[in-house]
């Protein structure tokens, strides 16, 4: 049995006493730090990567898994309680997540994201330890026309994010694709639309961006409200999901857990796509789909589980090709290096007790964050009561700390100012950032990989369709596009915006 | 705007998406567009621009004949809006002359102009405390690369 | 806290005792610009070095991370820096001999902004291509590049690994270069599945896929053979002497530094690449390095700079 005394190898490496420790103090302070309003796991990981380097590797990417685990967890944390998604894959969570706090369930939707977590972390540990080398090989498959599919696939069901009018949505879609034009275009060089700023010459900072439309502009919505707010969006009743909500959020997690393993597979934005995947299906599939933006629990759990198990198979193209499928997974690349350690297929075979080891100590980073978290619930959703005259000011100011650490960059700090401004506009038109925050991220990866494979195939447009994977994907969109375009889904939607007013 | 025969909200957001989208359209023609199969760095934002233009329209058009179903005002306040937003561009401004510890005390003094209910005395209180809580966990604690105190006092 | 305050008194103490003598340097910790992110072989390098650097200084060398714009952001905020000696940093081929030909306005001067006072490292590049192709050498990949159009894989436009390409069209291989944002896994990939026929990287990236069985190396772009793979010729043996080329990692002081400190910092950088876990990194790295005065450094950046003006006006490169 391989996997069995790959696993064994792999425990005996992360259960040694300091590795423990070193998983645990990386979760603990990925944990304390991650839940500060406006540090998200970007920043997070990044004030916190220097202290690593200094272990030996082992160690030092264990206790990062931690640092990853934790920040990740805490950045939900903000993403439900004030609504600062701290990176791309929580933007989903964002959604329903935030409005069962302002319902005073908030309580309920971070046990639901910590066991969700929980178990969808399990499951992917596990999937990893079976498949980890046919899945370095399906990683190996992905070429531009591939990529580029699946980027249409994610676009098309970025709409479905919205809850109000579909062409607003298209619109806010088209919109994040421009916005992720900015900076170098990979295949000429040139920069575009940077005027000539070179802090732009990278692009858009997305942590300033979702600091601004969503976090600081909802600062001032708070505000514009008469009378003590804090105390509306606080009154919570139970921290403890009830027995229908367990009803409600087990297949989610179940669903969202499937989908995240699958397309978590997929280097480059598989996290992303699966908690936008598990959140249309849960919308799809459910008996009532009005109750969704409005905080419906299967809209956290879903792609909460998604999100996490894709960040766990998404490892495998991480550590096998070097492949980051976002910022994130970019940096625990750039610390491995630190330590000799180039991604390539051989990390299997020739560090095993490193790789093995991380694969354990990535569950046994799960334990500890439901062990360290749930009992925390009671805590975090006590910062709500905090009235919100002390609270909104603490979050601006950590909101300015957290957006200078991504890059150490005053040009960002701006940045974040800008975006609130549009965030208030977006807000009174009624404009909803999600759809425009994916075609942001999903943006710049569909122009890259279309104009590549039209580099390669000398102009031919058949390699779109020339691999098997592709053809699926394209089908899949436009599957997807009569899915959306259909007249009993549309009558759905209409039915969900008059159950409103 | 009490729900008069269009839909104001959308009218504006539909003309904002014009603007936006033939701007994006125009300053893509700068860079070289080219046919699909061989498509310059302008080729991307040329048709995006177009698009976004294009569902701009059919934005104030529709916008034309449907009702805004929240009859809400629009509610602008200067001072919730600059109060939550120049602290941001102050502590931005003062950071690397001035230091965390100052800039971080006056962006919260100065976001206590946002809320009513914030007295002078709340504000210093407040602005005393982060102070202190930023520097021990940012600048103590965690040791982050940003500058403390002012340039003039730390360096020669 | 009291220990802060206790810092900030001295630090009062020292603005008024005046000027620092150049003897005493230094007295305080160094800021180490690196215009990168953290993490990765910058990263790795620069601490390496400084570890050495900062014992022989007997001061604490701080670094601080300036990623963006390749490097740009942070080589500029290098350049606009007090000259005293307590800020340094890395420079790189690509802000000093790359960009200027590239860009008509770069946030700072490449000849005037800064000494270079120390190389840590150079790179040297490999030609490889995947094992299921049948090419074994270079003269191979002619003549297949007469009978087909070959894809290159690139890690970004006018990078080294592209102007490597464009330079091997001196020896009649020609092909079309394709820029993939990461290079390394994606680029393995696209080898791998045959989209791509060959490709430039650091013979370190490269080995690793040979050891893998995945690439098969044609020849290097350093002047001698490679010590981590001895069987693979140098471009000069197989009779393209013109196929040389390396980027660096060096460490540079704005410019007005003055010379006491400078011939400080020069010697500690000397002294500290011959420390023995320097000189085994870098041969684990299939890194080369040579002692360089700042005046050959000065020459050899500017030789540079020349050598890629001519190959990027030759195949009229544009980013702009």
């Amino acid at each position: 049995m391989d996997l069995l005394s790959n696993l064994s190898l792999g425990f005996a490496t992360a259960l040694s006493l300091q590795n423990l420790l070193y998983a645990f103090t990386g979760c603990l302070l990925g944990t304390l730090i991650g839940v500060l309003p406006g540090l998200g796991p970007v920043a997070t990981m990044s004030m916190l990567l220097p202290a690593t380097f200094a272990l030996p590797p082992t160690s030092a990417l264990i206790m990062l898994a931690g640092i990853y685990y934790g920040a990740q967890y805490g950045g939900s944390t903000t993403a439900i309680l004030v609504k600062l998604p701290g990176e791309s894959s929580s933007v989903v969570t964002v959604l329903d997540g935030h409005e069962m706090a302002r319902r005073g369930r908030a309580g309920i939707a971070l046990t639901t994201a910590a066991v969700g977590s929980f178990f969808a972390g399990t499951v992917g540990t596990l999937v990893i330890a079976a498949f980890a080398v046919p899945l370095a090989s399906v990683a190996l498959k992905f070429g531009p026309p591939e990529y580029f599919s699946l980027m249409v696939v994610g676009l098309i069901g970025s709409v479905v994010l919205a809850s109000g009018s579909v062409l607003k949505a298209i619109a806010m879609v088209v919109l994040g694709l421009a916005l992720g034009l900015v900076g170098t275009d990979t295949q000429s060089g040139v920069e575009r639309f940077t005027f000539e700023a070179d802090e732009l010459v990278d692009g858009l900072n997305f942590v300033a961006i979702t600091m601004g439309v969503f976090g600081l502009a909802e600062i001032i919505a708070n505000l514009e409200k008469q009378g003590p707010v804090a105390s509306e969006v606080t009154r919570v009743s139970t921290l403890f999901p009830t027995r229908q909500d367990w009803r409600r959020m087990c297949p989610a997690i179940l669903r969202g857990t499937g989908i995240g393993s699958t397309l978590g597979i997929f280097p480059g934005g598989g996290p992303v796509i699966s908690s936008l995947t598990s959140y249309l299906v849960e919308r799809r599939v459910s008996k009532n789909p009005g109750e969704f933006g409005k905080g419906a629990i299967e809209g956290v759990a879903g792609p909460e589980s998604a999100n996490n198990a894709a960040a766990q198979i998404s490892f495998i193209p991480m550590l096998t090709l070097g492949i980051p499928s976002n910022i994130v997974m970019a940096m625990m690349a750039g610390a491995m290096m630190m330590h000799s350690i180039q991604p390539s297929p051989q990390v299997m075979t020739r560090n095993p007790d490193l790789f093995w080891g991380l694969i354990a100590s990535m569950w046994i980073g799960n334990v500890m964050l439901l062990v360290l978290n749930l009992p925390l619930v009671g805590i975090w959703v006590k910062f709500l009561t905090i009235p919100y005259r002390f609270l909104y000011p603490a979050i601006i100011v950590f909101c300015c700390v957290g957006v200078f650490s991504v890059n150490n960059m005053v040009f960002d700090i701006y940045q974040a100012a800008f975006w609130g401004v549009v965030g208030y506009a977006f807000l009174k038109l009624r404009l909803e950032p999600a759809p425009m925050l994916l075609g942001l991220v999903l943006g710049p990866m569909m122009e890259e990989n279309f104009r590549r494979a039209l580099v390669l195939s000398r102009g031919d447009f058949h390699i779109f369709v020339s691999t098997p994977l592709a053809c699926v994907f394209l089908g899949l969109a436009v599957l997807l596009l009569i899915v959306l375009a259909s007249p009993a889904l549309r009558k759905k939607r209409e039915k969900a915006f008059h159950e409103e007013d | 705007m009490k729900g008069g025969r269009r839909n104001l909200r959308d009218q504006i957001a539909g003309v904002l998406f014009i603007a936006v989208g033939a701007a994006i359209a125009w300053k893509a023609q700068s860079y070289r567009v080219g046919p699909p199969s061989d498509s310059g760095p302008g080729f991307f934002p040329y048709y995006l621009g177009l698009l976004l233009a294009g569902l701009g329209v059919a934005i104030t058009a529709v916008a034309s004949f449907t009702q805004d179903p929240e009859a809400e005002r629009f509610g602008f306040r200067p001072r919730t809006f600059l109060g939550v937003l120049l602290p941001v561009v102050v502590f931005g401004a003062m950071l690397m002359p001035m230091g965390l510890v100052a800039s971080a005390f006056v962006a919260v003094l100065l976001s206590s102009f946002a809320s009513r209910e914030v007295t002078w005395r709340g504000a210093l209180v407040n602005s005393v405390t982060l102070s202190v809580i930023v520097l021990l966990g940012f600048a103590l604690i965690l040791k982050i690369q940003i500058p403390v105190w002012p340039q003039f006092l730390v360096q020669r | 806290m009291k220990k802060m305050l206790a810092g900030l008194l001295c630090l009062c103490a020292l603005v008024a005792s005046g000027p620092i003598h150049a003897q005493e340097y230094p007295t305080r910790p160094i800021r180490y610009l690196v215009p990168w992110g953290a993490g990765g072989i910058t990263d790795t390098i620069s601490r390496l070095y400084n570890e050495r650097v900062s014992a022989i200084l007997g001061q604490p060398i701080v670094h601080e991370y300036r990623p963006g714009a390749a490097g740009r952001i942070g080589t500029g905020e290098l350049g606009r820096a007090a000259p005293d000696g307590y800020t340094i940093g890395m420079v790189n081929a690509g802000q000093l001999t790359i960009h200027p030909n590239l860009y008509a306005r770069l946030p700072y001067d490449p000849d005037r902004s800064f000494v270079v006072l120390g190389m840590m490292g150079m790179s040297p590049m490999a030609l490889a291509v995947p094992v299921s192709s049948p090419v074994r050498s270079v003269a191979d990949l002619r003549a297949l590049s007469q009978r087909r159009s070959l894809n290159f894989g690139t890690a970004g436009i006018a990078g080294p690994h592209h102007l490597a390409v464009e330079l091997l069209r001196k020896t009649g291989v020609t092909g079309v270069p394709v820029h993939y944002r990461g290079g390394g896994g994606e680029i393995m990939a696209a080898m791998t599945n045959g989209a791509l026929d060959a490709n430039f990287d650091t013979v370190y990236q490269q080995n690793i896929f040979r050891t893998d069985g995945r690439y098969r190396i044609l020849a290097v772009t350093s002047r001698e053979r490679m010590p981590q793979i001895p069987d693979v010729p140098t471009f000069a043996e197989v009779g393209h002497p013109e196929i040389n080329l390396e980027t660096f990692y060096a460490t540079a002081a704005p410019s007005a530094v003055p010379a006491p400190i400078l011939a400080k910092l020069v010697a500690a950088y000397a002294q500290a690449a011959q420390a023995p876990e320097i000189v085994a990194w870098l041969r684990e790295m299939a890194l080369t390095n040579v002692h360089l005065s700042p005046a050959e450094l000065a020459q050899y950046i500017r030789e540079w700079r020349e050598r890629w003006r001519v190959v990027i006006e030759e195949q009229n490169i544009r980013v702009q």
